[in-house]
């Protein structure tokens, strides 16, 4: 062993801001002062530039460490580029620590155009940390089955979330929301307020409504409404060019649970619907059950913990009682932190026997209301891997950490991805990492409830960010 | 009718050790609160009492992604390596009689017509399927509708478990040979034994809310051209994401996408197919345009495959095996048994 | 040893690439022996690739009786085929499998084999016509008379220019009719839409037409063919649709109950009106 760590010579990227840090590489250069040759220096305009893809990336082609550094805050050249760095790779590097990937791999650190000694110091340890950590497997190795299990005494640990369990409770006024939809569906479909209602539709069997248009009050009979109506409906509203279909006229009415409401909201935020076309009717919402064979399986774990009682949105609301699930505290986080409280190879243990799991089909992605981009980087055939799987790709790998994060700060969590995810991946669980994290790190915030609030990822607060450890994850 | 064995089900393990001597060995196994056909190991947690796993048993012998050769480029020269075909021998356990029959319809499409799959057939050569009875359909099974037996599932070996004990008996020369192989741990059983059981699995299948589909009604070549131009097709698709659960949670899904991947100078081009889905806009698309441009075509063509062309090019099997996996996984609670339904009423009402 | 799978390619070598028009070139290729790689029928298709950047199916432009080569002319509209223009000379490597699809039927006394033949082509399609004319004057007693028309957007798109002018129009029994869409100073044949100009010449109905082009040209070509008492059962057209195994086993090529990789790309039009219009 001994042998092997005395050979074994990291490779590291840096990723330098081109105004100061790269500027404190040169300085360190010519002033001859010395730091590893493992070091590969990698310059961009502005630490911002760095995308944490970026970092993923450089693992991914083999990096044993990877480092960014940028100017000290209020120093940047763009004025504010790193403050947003800042929020970025501290959400970032403890999303990586949540999976259990060594944190230690990763760092960022602002170096000034003057400081060479620095820079050479902190090259000297971050390499010397490296080397001690040996070379890098875990994020290649993140959806991968290990060959025979080999790390079975971490085995246990996969059954860390009991699924939904709870048998649902069947609220009487949902019965009588439903009445009080088909009526207004009815009223305003014929005096011509709107053209079509987007609502559920009866299925052939009780557990089987679908999203569905209807273009006629004639329709509405089918229109139901009970605990089987989980799909969320906003994302129907917006144009998104997989669904097909041309874009629609005329005006419609749309039924929005809160959950689902708060996505909608979402979406007026990203301007990708047009309220003006849009009649909303907030209904209450007893919480919808996971149905397996036909048969309420219980309640989903989303709406177990469901904090959302209200509207951020809406024309009307048809909510007629208490007797919709309100908590007394926010349990959202529990399960967060039960992987939290895991030893870091027990939680990489934990998500790898999660996301091997995964099929990559889209149905996560092409359900999520925030994972509205016109084109996926993950249906890009440049990064040839255009909807599909591809084993030998690493970006592959990637797929839940990008999409995470691409959502992150928009994700109103509404648990849509886990929910559809066929092979019962607790995808939502890295989306509320992010969110618990923003929540604890920048202040309280939940994405669909105000379209005005600045985004926690695309605003800064000086006096609060300096505060937090980027590299430990923990306020200071 | 070959013999009738059983092995105590607490043997089971023993069973499975001796399979895994030499083969590998699958068989449906809970790992991270899902069950999925997995290699077995001493410790995994095999559970024989799921009754479907969320993938398919197709993914044994159509992996999700499979390179098929490698490209060596010198400058402009081109060097083609083959990889070799697939040669370990393996076996699958506790195959329901669904997954069994969407085999057979695999069989038909990879092999039945010249020139064969090589790689599927690899695969294929090497398998022992060892089916399972479902002592326990659930609702959203409808393999009764398409006249498989859940009591009798098929395959090279066929299992039931009843009582205690798991009786075996084997169904083809490729089947008796593996019971032969086993029988130190097997003992002789009389296969009258499991008629109980075998009727009980009949009725409970037959009288699932699903079992009994108009299959009868419209599902013929003359009737195609009727059923492409349904009216009904306008409606369906609205509610569709076109996130390809269906297809990659089906049994019988089985196109694929041929695509390269570029390893660098050193390692060269991969060339590898990985599994594709009809639900996708870029599935058809051609440089100069798309013949399936929005997501009506799209979903058309998946259940139209199933239910109309694969009967057409197959002496009227359906491309459907009535496991119900879509039922449970469709995001949007879209299946095929409604598109059945549907489709059906529009040939009633046609005759009306 | 055991037998390769039909997905797996051999080498080829281009050995010469001719400009055809700005946007087409004819790549002609031969095995790494320097020899054909394989025998095909007029009408049949090959994968060709070049690793890293894709696979796609084109017909073949020679016809079986040339035994030394197989020409491919490709017009430049992908990635794979912006490569070929771009970056590829004659010595390179390609990879080729094949043959794929079914082929004109010419050899089938009740199709083509003894009859007049008309052929009418637009643009790039006249590629796999090539294929089948060729055969045709090479076992020119086996045939009636044959025309040829043949349409591009300007003259300098007229895929095989010279060689239909020097060669085809030279033929006994042999007509050639030509048009561009625009006119051209350079010109003084026809100008106008493929099927204007049919209807103009006003062929008689006793012959076969092969028929390769744009869809929306056969669309219209196909209405005046039918409206001059042309029956669908005399004319031959093929589909393009996107492939990738090129073995019936992808499913990306099927409509109904065909798969355009095997059943076509060669259809009697009659037979296209058994499958739904996804084409």
């Amino acid at each position: 062993m001994l042998d092997e760590n005395k050979t074994f010579e990291p490779l590291i990227v840096a990723f330098c801001c081109n105004w100061c840090s790269y500027a404190g590489a040169d300085l360190a250069g010519t002033s001859r002062l010395s730091y590893p040759p493992n070091v590969k220096i990698i310059k961009v305009p502005c630490s911002c530039r760095v995308d944490p893809i970026f970092v993923l990336r450089a693992f991914g082609k083999g990096a044993d460490g990877v480092i960014v550094c940028g100017c000290h805050p209020g120093d940047c050249h763009y004025s504010t580029g790193n403050y947003f760095t800042r929020r970025r790779f501290t959400l970032m590097f403890n999303l990586m620590d949540y999976l259990g990937i060594e944190r230690d791999r990763m760092r960022l650190e602002w170096v000034s155009a003057a400081e060479a000694t620095k820079f050479a110091r902190v090259m000297n340890e971050f390499t010397e940390t490296i080397t001690n950590l040996g070379p890098n497997r875990q994020i290649v190795d993140l959806r991968n089955l290990p060959e025979g299990y080999e790390d079975l005494e971490r085995e246990p640990h996969r059954e860390i979330l009991p699924p939904a369990t709870d048998k649902s409770r069947d609220i009487p006024s949902v019965a009588k929301i439903e009445e009080q939809m088909k009526l207004r569906a009815t009223k305003l479909l014929a005096d011509g307020v709107v053209d079509r209602v987007l609502a559920w539709k009866k299925g052939d069997h009780e557990t089987m409504p679908e999203p569905a248009f209807f273009d006629h009050p004639g329709q509405i009979e089918d229109l139901v409404y009970n605990k089987y109506c989980a799909p969320n409906l906003s994302k129907y509203l917006m144009n998104a060019p997989w669904l097909g279909g041309k874009l629609f006229d005329g005006s419609t009415l749309v039924f929005l649970k809160p959950c689902d409401s708060y996505s909608f909201n979402q979406l007026i935020k990203e301007n990708l619907v047009n309220t003006d076309k849009v009649h909303i009717i907030g209904i209450g919402c007893g919480g919808t059950v996971q149905v397996e064979e036909l048969e309420d399986a219980g309640m989903w774990e989303k709406c177990q913990v469901c904090t959302k009682v209200s509207h951020p949105v809406g024309d009307e609301i048809i909510d007629l009682s208490d007797d919709s699930p309100r908590l007394e505290k926010d349990a959202r986080f529990e399960l967060v932190e039960a992987i939290e409280a895991l030893e870091a190879p027990d939680r990489f243990a934990y998500w790898q026997s999660q996301l091997s799991k995964c099929i990559r089909c889209n149905a996560c992605r092409n359900t999520c209301p925030v994972c509205n981009c016109k084109r996926c980087v993950f249906s890009s055939d440049k990064m040839d891997m255009a909807s599909k799987v591809n084993a030998n790709e690493f970006e592959e790998q990637l797929f839940h950490i990008v999409r995470a994060y691409h959502v992150a700060g928009r994700c109103s969590d509404c648990g849509e991805c886990s929910r559809v995810c066929p092979q019962d991946i607790p995808v939502h669980l890295l989306n509320r990492k992010f969110i618990k994290d923003i929540n604890e790190f920048y202040g309280e915030y939940q994405a669909g409830e105000n379209i005005e609030a600045p985004e926690p990822l695309t605003s800064y607060d000086l006096n609060n960010d300096g505060q937090i450890d980027i590299n430990k994850g923990v306020r200071t | 009718m070959s013999k009738t064995y059983k092995i105590a089900l607490d043997k089971l393990p023993e069973l499975y050790a001796q399979t895994a001597e030499n083969r590998n060995l699958y068989l449906p196994i809970r790992r991270g609160g899902t069950l999925n056909f997995e290699a077995w190991h001493k410790d995994a947690a095999v559970d024989l009492y799921g009754l479907k796993t969320a993938n398919t048993p197709k993914d044994l012998f159509l992996p999700q992604s499979e390179d098929l050769y490698t490209i060596k480029m010198d400058g402009t020269n081109i060097e083609v390596f083959a990889r070799e075909f697939f040669d370990k021998p393996f076996a699958i356990f506790g195959i329901k009689a669904c997954d069994i029959e969407a085999i057979k319809v695999l069989d038909n499409i990879y092999l039945s017509k010249q020139p064969v799959d090589m790689f599927y057939k690899a695969r294929r050569d090497n398998a022992v399927l060892i089916s399972l009875a479902c002592n326990e359909p659930k609702n959203a099974c409808f393999c009764h509708a398409f006249g498989l037996d859940a009591g009798n599932p098929g395959g090279d070996v066929t299992t039931w478990i009843n009582g205690d004990n798991l009786y075996i008996q084997g169904q083809t020369d490729k089947g008796s040979a593996y019971v032969e192989e086993m029988s130190g741990l097997l003992e002789a059983a009389d296969f009258g034994d499991l008629s109980g059981l075998q009727a009980n699995i009949r009725e409970t299948a037959q009288n699932l809310p699903y079992a009994k589909l108009p299959l009868d009604k419209g599902f013929t070549s003359e009737d195609m051209m009727a059923m492409f131009n349904s009216e009904q097709w306008g409606s369906f698709h609205r509610a569709c994401i076109g996130c390809g659960t269906c297809t990659y949670s089906c049994p019988t899904c089985s196109c694929y996408d041929i695509k390269d991947h570029d390893g660098g100078d050193c390692k060269g081009v991969t060339r590898f197919r990985c599994w594709d889905s009809c639900m996708y806009p870029d599935f058809t698309l051609m440089a100069h345009g798309n013949n399936r441009l929005t997501q009506k075509e799209r979903f058309r063509q998946r259940f139209m495959h199933k239910l109309m062309y694969h009967p057409m090019n197959y002496e009227g099997q359906f491309g459907c095996v009535g496991c119900g996996r879509c039922i449970n996984k469709c995001p949007v609670s879209l299946n095929i048994v409604k598109i059945i339904k549907s489709l059906a009423e529009v040939k009633e009402d046609a005759n009306a | 040893m055991q037998m390769p799978d039909m997905l797996i390619p051999q080498v080829g070598i281009i050995t010469d690439i001719i400009q055809e028009t700005p946007d087409v070139k004819t790549f002609r290729v031969v095995d790494l022996k320097g020899n054909k790689a394989f025998d095909h029928m007029p009408g049949q298709c090959a994968m060709l690739s070049i690793p890293g950047v894709g696979e796609a199916m084109f017909s073949i432009s020679t016809s079986p009786t040339n035994t030394k080569y197989m020409d491919f002319s490709i017009k430049r509209v992908g990635a794979l085929t912006n490569y070929m223009h771009d970056k590829m000379n004659p010595g390179d490597h390609i990879t080729i499998r094949g043959p794929y699809g079914n082929a004109f039927p010419v050899d089938d006394a009740n199709a083509l084999k003894g009859k007049n033949i008309l052929f009418i082509g637009g643009g790039i399609a006249l590629a796999p016509l090539r294929s089948v004319i060729h055969y045709v004057f090479d076992n020119r007693d086996d045939y009636g008379y044959v025309d040829i028309l043949y349409g591009a957007r300007s003259v300098a798109d007229l895929v095989y220019h010279r060689e239909i002018e020097k060669s085809w129009a030279e033929k006994r029994n042999t007509n050639v009719f030509l048009t561009i869409d625009r006119p051209d100073d350079a010109w003084e044949g026809n100008v106008g839409f493929v099927p204007d100009y049919f209807k103009k010449i006003g062929f008689s109905t006793d012959k076969v037409v092969v028929m390769c082009g744009p869809p929306i040209m056969i669309k219209f070509v196909l209405a005046v063919l039918l409206e001059m008492g042309f029956k669908k059962e005399q004319v031959f057209t093929t589909l393009e649709l996107r492939m990738k195994c090129g073995i019936g086993k992808c499913g990306r090529c099927n409509i109904g109950d065909k798969f355009v990789c095997m059943d076509g790309p060669v259809f009697r039009v009659d037979e296209l009106d058994q499958i739904p219009e996804e084409f």
